[in-house]
C-alpha cells in the first residue's frame, strides 16, 4: 500500500538525481552533435543570426545606458523592456513546447530508467536538461544587452538584474512549456488522426513561423499585442530586470511578483510535468487495423505504371520506383533541399504586396526546380542505398540502370512540376509567347540535365553517414563537395540560360559582372551573352562526361 | 572429382598495415554447405565481401561458380548474398522490397511476384508482406533478407548469420531451406555463431581467426581430432583452435 512518503517520491523529483540524469543527457547531446556535420553547419549559420541579434541587443543596451546616464528616459526603460522580456518569454515557451512534443520529450531507454528511478526524477531531469539547453538562446542576447547597458552607465549593477530575469524566464518558461508539451504529446499519441497529421502540422507551424519572421509581420504582431505584453504578470519581468539599473525605478510589486511567482510557477510546473509525462509515455501508440483481414496481394502503385511507360529495364524501374516510394514515405529526405524555399517567402510576399510577378520569378522556379531535382536524389546515388547497397552491388544492375533510374525518377515528378510552376509564373510576369515556350523547354531540360550532372558528381563524391532527425528518423544527405560543386554548376547554367533567353537578365548580369571583375574590367550585354553561351556549351559537353563517369563509377564501386 | 563452386588461392585483404584476410585457400565443392566460423573480427565478413566482389583483394585470386570475383558483371547473376545486417529499406513493405531486388536481377514483375508469394508463404511472412519493414521484428526483417538472397535462384549463396534473431520455427525454416538448396545443385557458404546450425548443415567447416584459416575439415573429423582428443562438439573445436592463433590445424 502506498505510503505518504512513497506518494511524495512518485510526485516530487529528487534534485540530485535529476541533475545527474540531466548531466548525462547533456553530455550525450553534446557528443552526438560533435558527430553531426549537418547540424553543426546549421548551428554555424544560426550562430551568425544570433551574433547579429546579440550585436543589436548590445547596441540597444549601450544606447539605453548612455541615455540614462545623461538623465534621459529612453524607450527601453519606458516600457520597451516589458515588451522585449514578454516576447522572449513567449518565444522560449513556444520553442520548449515544440521541444517536448518532439523527440526530446521522449525517453530513451525508458525500460532502464523507469525501473531504476521514480518517474518524477526522470521528468525532473528532462525539465532541467531542456532548461539548460535553451538557456544559451536566452542568455546570449540578455548578457549582450545588459553588458551594453552596464558599459553605457559605467556600472556593472544592471547585469545582476538581467541575469536574474534570464534565470526566471528560462525556469518558468520550461516549467510552463514542458507539462503543456508532454500533455499534448499524450493527446497526439492517443489519436490516430493527430498522429497522422503531426508531421503536416509541424511543417505548417514551421512555415508560418518563417513566414511571420521573413515578411516583417512579426513586428506588426508584437505591436498588436503590446498592451497585453506589458501587463502583469509578464510585464513584471522587466521590473525585475531593471531593479539594479541606476536611474530606473521599477515597480516594487513587479519585482517581488516576478520573484515569488517565478518560484511558484517553476515548482508547480515541474510537479505538473510528472503526471503529464506519465500520460505521454504510457500511451499505447495507435495502430491501424483497417486492412488486417484483407488478403495480401502484390503491390500495385500508380508510380510503377507511370515508370513502366518511360523505362524498359526492370532494374531501371526498380531503382526509380524505390527511390520515389522512399521519398514519398519518408519526406524527411527532402529537408536538405527545403532550405532555399525560405528565400522564396520574401519573393512571395513581394508578389502579394505589389500584385505583379517580377521578371526573374520564372527563372528562379527553373533554378530551384532543377536544383532540388538533382540534389534530392541523384546527388548521392550510392549513399541513398543505405544498408541496401550490397543488394545493388551484388545484382546484375549496372551503372546505366542506376543513372537511368534516378533520371527517370526525377523526370516523372520534378520535370512537370518545375515546368508547370515556371510557365505559370512566366505568364503572370507578362512574358512573350516565345519566352514562355523557352522557359518551359528550359525547365524540362534543366531538370533532366541537373539529374545527369548530379548523379555524375554524386557518384564521385558519395556520402554514407546519416544525419539524425527527430525520433529515430535518419537521412543521408549528399556530401558537402557534391553539394557545392553541383549547386555552383547548376546556378551558372540557369543564369546562362536566363541571359540567353531574357534581355533584362542579360543587362543585370552585365552590370553585376562589371562591378565584380578586377582591374576595372567591364562587360556589356553582348559580352554577357557570349559568356553565357560558353557556359551552356561547357555544360553540354559536361553532361555526357558526367553520364559516363557515373556509369563507370557506379558499375565498379567497391565497399571499403 | 566434384567441381569447386568456390575456389580461392592466396586471397589476401589488407587495410593499411592491418591484415583482414591472410593468404586464404579454399575449395568448396558444388552442391555442398560450407560452415564458416570465427570469433568477432576474425575476417568472416571480409572474406564474404571478397568472394561476392564487394571488396577487391589486395592479392590472390578467387572464383565463384567458375567466374573470377573481379568480373562482377558475370558474377552477380550467379550469387546471392545476405549480409549480417539485412539489406532492406525500412520505408518499403516486405513485398515491395523483394520486388525491388527482383527487378535489380532483371526479373519481370509477373514472374517475380509469383516467386515472391511462394517464398513469403514458405517463410510465414505473406500475411505481413504489405506492412512496412520499419514495423517488422528483427526476425521478420532477417527473413526478408534471406528470401531476397535466394530470389533469383543463385548457384552459390552466401549467408552471414542467417538464423540470428529468428524464432525457433523461422530458424528451422532457414535450416530446411539451406538443406533443400544443397540437396539440389546450389552451394551455400554459411557464416554463423550458432554452432549447432553449422554442425547440422555443413559438409565442411572452416574456422578463421585473425584472418587466417586455422582449421578446416569435415565436422566429425574436426571433433574427433581436436587437441584434447575428447572433443564432442564444434564448440570445443572452436574454443581450441581460436584460443591460440599459432595452434596447428587439427589432423595436420
Amino acid at each position: 500500500m502506498p505510503t505518504r512518503r512513497s506518494r511524495a517520491r512518485n510526485a516530487v523529483p529528487d534534485a540530485g538525481t535529476a541533475v545527474e540524469l540531466a548531466r548525462v543527457d547533456l553530455v550525450r547531446g553534446y557528443r552526438w552533435l560533435r558527430g553531426q556535420d549537418f547540424w553543426l553547419l546549421y548551428g554555424a549559420v544560426s550562430a551568425l543570426g544570433f551574433a547579429l541579434i546579440a550585436w543589436f541587443a548590445y547596441s540597444l543596451g549601450h544606447d539605453t545606458g548612455t541615455a540614462l546616464a545623461a538623465g534621459e528616459t529612453p524607450w527601453f526603460a519606458a516600457g520597451g523592456a516589458a515588451t522585449a522580456w514578454s516576447v522572449v518569454w513567449l518565444f522560449t515557451v513556444a520553442m520548449l513546447v515544440a521541444d517536448a512534443v518532439g523527440s526530446n520529450g521522449d525517453l530513451d531507454h525508458d525500460g532502464h530508467y523507469l525501473t531504476i528511478r521514480p518517474t518524477a526524477d526522470v521528468v525532473g531531469a528532462k525539465v532541467a536538461s531542456a532548461a539548460a539547453k535553451f538557456a544559451g538562446f536566452v542568455f546570449l542576447p540578455v548578457l549582450a544587452l545588459y553588458f551594453g547597458l552596464s558599459l553605457g552607465l559605467g556600472s556593472p549593477a544592471p547585469l545582476v538584474g538581467g541575469v536574474a530575469t534570464g534565470v526566471v524566464t528560462v525556469a518558468t518558461g520550461t516549467a510552463v512549456a514542458y507539462p503543456a508539451g508532454l500533455a499534448l504529446k499524450g493527446v497526439i499519441r492517443r489519436s490516430s488522426t493527430l498522429t497522422t497529421l503531426k508531421p503536416v502540422l509541424g511543417v505548417g507551424v514551421g512555415v508560418a513561423y518563417f513566414a511571420v519572421m521573413l515578411t516583417g509581420e512579426f513586428t506588426a504582431v508584437v505591436e498588436a499585442l503590446r498592451p497585453a505584453l506589458r501587463a502583469p504578470p509578464l510585464g513584471w519581468l522587466a521590473d525585475l530586470s531593471l531593479v539594479t539599473t541606476p536611474g530606473v525605478t521599477p515597480d516594487a510589486v513587479g519585482v517581488v511578483g516576478a520573484l515569488t511567482l517565478g518560484l511558484a510557477v517553476t515548482a508547480g510546473g515541474t510537479l505538473l510535468a510528472v503526471p503529464a509525462a506519465r500520460y505521454a509515455w504510457s500511451a499505447d501508440r495507435t495502430v491501424s487495423t483497417a486492412d488486417d483481414d484483407s488478403p495480401t496481394t502484390a503491390p500495385d502503385h500508380a508510380v510503377d505504371r507511370l515508370l513502366g511507360a518511360v523505362t524498359r529495364a526492370p532494374a531501371t524501374r526498380g531503382i526509380a520506383s524505390t527511390a520515389l516510394l522512399r521519398v514519398y514515405r519518408s519526406p524527411l529526405q527532402l529537408v536538405f533541399v527545403a532550405f532555399p524555399l525560405l528565400a522564396a517567402i520574401p519573393v512571395g510576399d513581394q508578389i502579394l504586396a505589389s500584385g505583379t510577378v517580377p521578371w526573374y520569378a520564372p527563372w528562379l522556379a527553373v533554378w530551384y526546380g532543377s536544383w532540388a531535382a538533382g540534389a534530392a536524389l541523384p546527388l548521392n546515388p550510392l549513399g541513398n542505398q543505405g544498408s541496401g547497397l550490397p543488394s545493388l552491388l551484388t545484382s546484375p544492375a549496372d551503372g546505366r540502370h542506376v543513372v537511368h533510374g534516378y533520371v527517370a525518377a526525377t523526370a516523372v515528378v520534378a520535370a512537370p512540376v518545375t515546368a508547370g510552376a515556371s510557365v505559370l509564373l512566366a505568364v503572370a510576369a507578362d512574358y512573350a509567347t516565345v519566352e514562355i515556350l523557352g522557359v518551359a523547354v528550359a525547365a524540362v531540360g534543366a531538370v533532366l540535365a541537373a539529374s545527369v550532372l548530379a548523379v555524375g558528381i554524386g557518384s564521385v563524391f558519395p556520402r554514407f553517414e546519416a544525419v539524425d532527425f527527430a525520433g529515430s528518423r535518419r537521412a543521408v544527405p549528399p556530401s558537402k563537395v557534391a553539394y557545392g560543386s553541383f549547386s555552383t554548376a547548376l546556378t551558372a547554367t540557369v543564369v546562362a540560360g536566363a541571359v540567353v533567353q531574357n534581355g533584362l537578365a542579360r543587362a543585370v548580369v552585365a552590370v553585376l559582372a562589371s562591378r565584380t571583375l578586377p582591374f576595372g574590367w567591364r562587360v556589356d550585354a553582348a559580352g554577357a551573352d557570349a559568356a553565357a553561351w560558353v557556359v551552356l556549351v561547357a555544360v553540354t559537353i559536361a553532361l555526357p562526361v558526367a553520364y559516363r563517369v557515373a556509369v563507370s563509377r557506379l558499375g565498379s564501386y567497391r565497399l571499403s | 572429382m566434384t567441381e569447386a563452386a568456390i575456389h580461392a588461392d592466396g586471397l589476401t585483404k589488407r587495410y593499411g598495415d592491418e591484415v583482414a584476410v591472410d593468404d586464404l585457400h579454399l575449395d568448396v565443392p558444388a552442391g555442398s554447405v560450407y560452415g564458416f566460423l570465427g570469433p568477432n573480427g576474425a575476417g568472416k565478413t571480409t572474406t564474404m565481401r571478397l568472394l561476392t566482389s564487394l571488396t577487391e583483394p589486395t592479392s590472390g585470386t578467387a572464383e565463384v561458380a567458375g567466374v573470377p570475383v573481379t568480373d562482377r558483371g558475370a558474377l552477380t547473376s550467379r550469387i546471392g548474398y545476405l549480409p549480417a545486417e539485412p539489406p532492406v529499406f525500412d520505408e518499403l513493405t516486405g513485398w515491395e522490397q523483394l520486388r525491388h531486388v527482383a527487378r535489380l536481377h532483371g526479373l519481370a514483375d509477373d514472374e517475380a511476384d509469383a516467386r515472391i508469394e511462394s517464398l513469403l508463404e514458405r517463410f510465414d511472412l505473406l500475411a505481413d508482406a504489405d506492412r512496412r519493414i520499419e514495423s517488422y521484428s528483427t526476425g521478420m526483417t532477417k527473413k526478408v533478407g534471406v528470401v531476397a538472397a535466394m530470389l533469383h535462384d543463385p548457384d552459390v549463396l552466401f549467408l552471414d548469420e542467417p538464423t540470428s534473431g529468428l524464432d525457433p520455427r523461422a530458424a528451422r525454416t532457414v535450416r530446411d531451406t539451406v538443406a533443400d538448396l544443397a540437396a539440389g545443385e546450389a552451394t551455400v557458404f554459411l557464416s554463423s555463431h550458432v554452432l549447432p546450425v553449422v554442425d547440422e548443415l555443413a559438409d565442411t567447416v572452416g574456422v578463421i581467426d585473425d584472418g587466417v584459416l586455422v582449421a578446416e575439415g569435415d565436422p566429425e573429423d574436426l571433433k574427433s581430432t581436436a587437441r584434447e582428443g575428447e572433443a564432442a562438439d564444434l564448440e570445443t573445436v572452436f574454443m581450441e583452435v581460436t584460443a591460440d592463433a599459432d595452434a596447428p590445424l587439427p589432423g595436420a
